[in-house]
């Protein structure tokens, strides 16, 4: 009962007090012009537990952008996988806008070549390479109905790549420069020295001079010449002398050539339309020795070959 | 006594600091739990008349001061008429049930939350959005019967620790 009692009256003097607290801070504020009494306990108050309030707070702030992040998390997952596709997307845009800055570099060569060779050319793109690790030959997009011939030089930015060796109406394959068939009369652009270039495979060219005390050291470059009406304008860059062997005998020797196209990466190639020189006729009244070349193989789309005087030769079986 | 009392004054200041620093972070739809008025209830549950009044009027003093803009005195009576109305109540509540806790602390704090916020809107002659009233009242009590168990624990084991000199009756 006793507690009772003095709970009822710690009821009642804890509401009067209440009352009485609300009543001063009415009245503080219908006294707008000066800080009260009550504002001066608040701010008093205030001052004391800010501390308090200030680390719990800084201590508190991680936790909650933790608990937002939580939630945000399937939000940023989704964020993530497409910020992801666009890096991929612009990656790949950047990797084509590479790509088309060396493909023009490439054609800025090529007609630069062209130009300074001063022939008629096509241009072609290599569309496949010769699937043999024997055969060095490449596939162009460009045929027959583009004027290409049989036995045409086909030449990059840096100089030769070989020459045109079966043709259909649109594509064409390309014997390369390296191909161990391959044979060119090429001459040292510096020193005149001619000779006969022939492909390894995958090793250096081997230049034969037809002179060997000709004045070629390593470093000299070779160019195509058009000796004996070889086929080729003369002029266009070969490679350069990598290493002079000593000669086998004292009529023979051989040089490594290195050559100026990198192979491995043909994409634009230009082929070559003009004729070096023109076709020597036949000796005028003369039968029995008339001028010719060594028959054509047909073409890849079963067209027939011929020979320089015209004739017409069958396809080979 | 003075060394319960002066562990109280901790545990509400305490309750105080993380009310305006950690519970607004952690706060659902803008509604978060009224500590202070939880170990109100708590107290006023374990402890009867006496003691729950002491704590509930520095609790709402406490509040007034640091927390509501309302006027100086508004949550001491909420806080006072919610200590004594739990004592009131507090010799019927024979059930053994867990929910009982919970319960008393949820419709506490649900009649507190309502009664300041009627309080604050007759004195300061405003109409109350009596929707968002009662949303924030419900929000309050529900966030009162999750946190029953933590802070019965919590005080509990601090009461029984620092009884009273003289054993509680009921009001």
């Amino acid at each position: 009962m006793f507690q009772r009692n003095r709970a009822r009256v710690l009821f009642v003097g804890l509401i009067v007090s209440a009352v009485v607290l609300v009543t001063l801070d009415v009245r503080d504020v219908d006294r707008s012009d000066a800080e009260g009494a009550v504002d001066a306990l608040r701010v008093a108050a205030t001052r004391v537990v800010r501390p308090l309030q200030e680390g719990v707070t800084s201590l508190v702030d991680g936790t909650g952008d933790l608990a937002a992040s939580l939630g945000e998390l399937r939000d940023l997952r989704r964020r993530n996988v497409e910020l992801l596709a666009t890096v991929d997307e612009l990656s790949e845009r950047r990797r084509s806008v590479a790509d088309l800055e060396r493909e023009n570099e490439e054609l800025r060569t090529l007609l630069g070549l062209r130009d300074r060779l001063e022939v008629d050319t096509v241009a072609a793109r290599t569309v496949g390479l010769s699937p043999s690790t024997f055969e060095w030959m490449i596939t162009i997009d460009v045929g027959s109905e583009q004027g290409v011939e049989r036995g045409m030089p086909v030449v990059a930015g840096n100089g030769l790549v070989g020459r045109v060796y079966q043709v259909t109406p649109r594509a064409s394959r390309v014997l390369l420069l390296i191909d161990p068939t391959f044979s060119v009369v090429a001459r040292g652009s510096r020193e005149g020295v001619v000779g006969l270039l022939d492909g390894r495979g995958g090793d250096p060219l081997l230049f034969r001079p037809l002179d060997p005390r000709g004045e070629l050291v390593v470093g000299s470059e070779l160019v195509t010449a058009s000796y004996d009406g070889g086929g080729f304008p003369s002029g266009i860059p070969i490679g350069v002398v990598s290493a002079v062997g000593a000669g086998e005998s004292r009529l023979t020797r051989v040089l490594e050539v290195r050559p100026y196209v990198d192979f491995a990466r043909l994409n634009h190639v230009l082929v070559v339309l003009s004729r070096p020189v023109d076709p020597i006729p036949p000796f005028e009244g003369s039968t029995d020795l008339p001028f010719s070349r060594p028959p054509t193989a047909p073409g890849v789309d079963g067209s027939t070959g011929t020979t320089d005087d015209g004739a017409t030769q069958e396809p080979a079986p | 006594m003075m060394r319960r009392s002066g562990l109280l004054l901790v545990v509400l200041v305490t309750a105080l600091v993380l009310q305006t620093s950690l519970l607004p972070a952690l706060a659902i739809a803008g509604y978060r739990p009224d500590l202070l008025l939880l170990i109100t209830t708590v107290v006023a549950l374990r402890d009867g008349g006496p003691s729950g009044l002491r704590v509930g009027a520095a609790a709402g003093l406490m509040t007034d001061l640091l927390v509501s803009d309302a006027y100086l005195g508004i949550s001491v009576i909420t806080s006072v008429v919610v200590a004594y109305g739990v004592a009131a109540v507090r010799p019927y509540l024979t059930s053994g049930s867990p929910f009982v806790g919970p319960a008393v602390g949820a419709a506490a704090a649900l009649v507190g939350t309502l009664a300041h916020g009627v309080l604050a809107s007759l004195l300061a002659e405003t109409i109350a959005d009596v929707a968002q009233l009662a949303r924030a009242a419900l929000a309050t009590a529900v966030w009162a019967a999750l946190l029953w168990p933590v802070i019965d624990a919590a005080v509990g084991r601090l009461l029984t620790a620092f009884p009273v000199d003289v054993p509680s009756e009921a009001v």
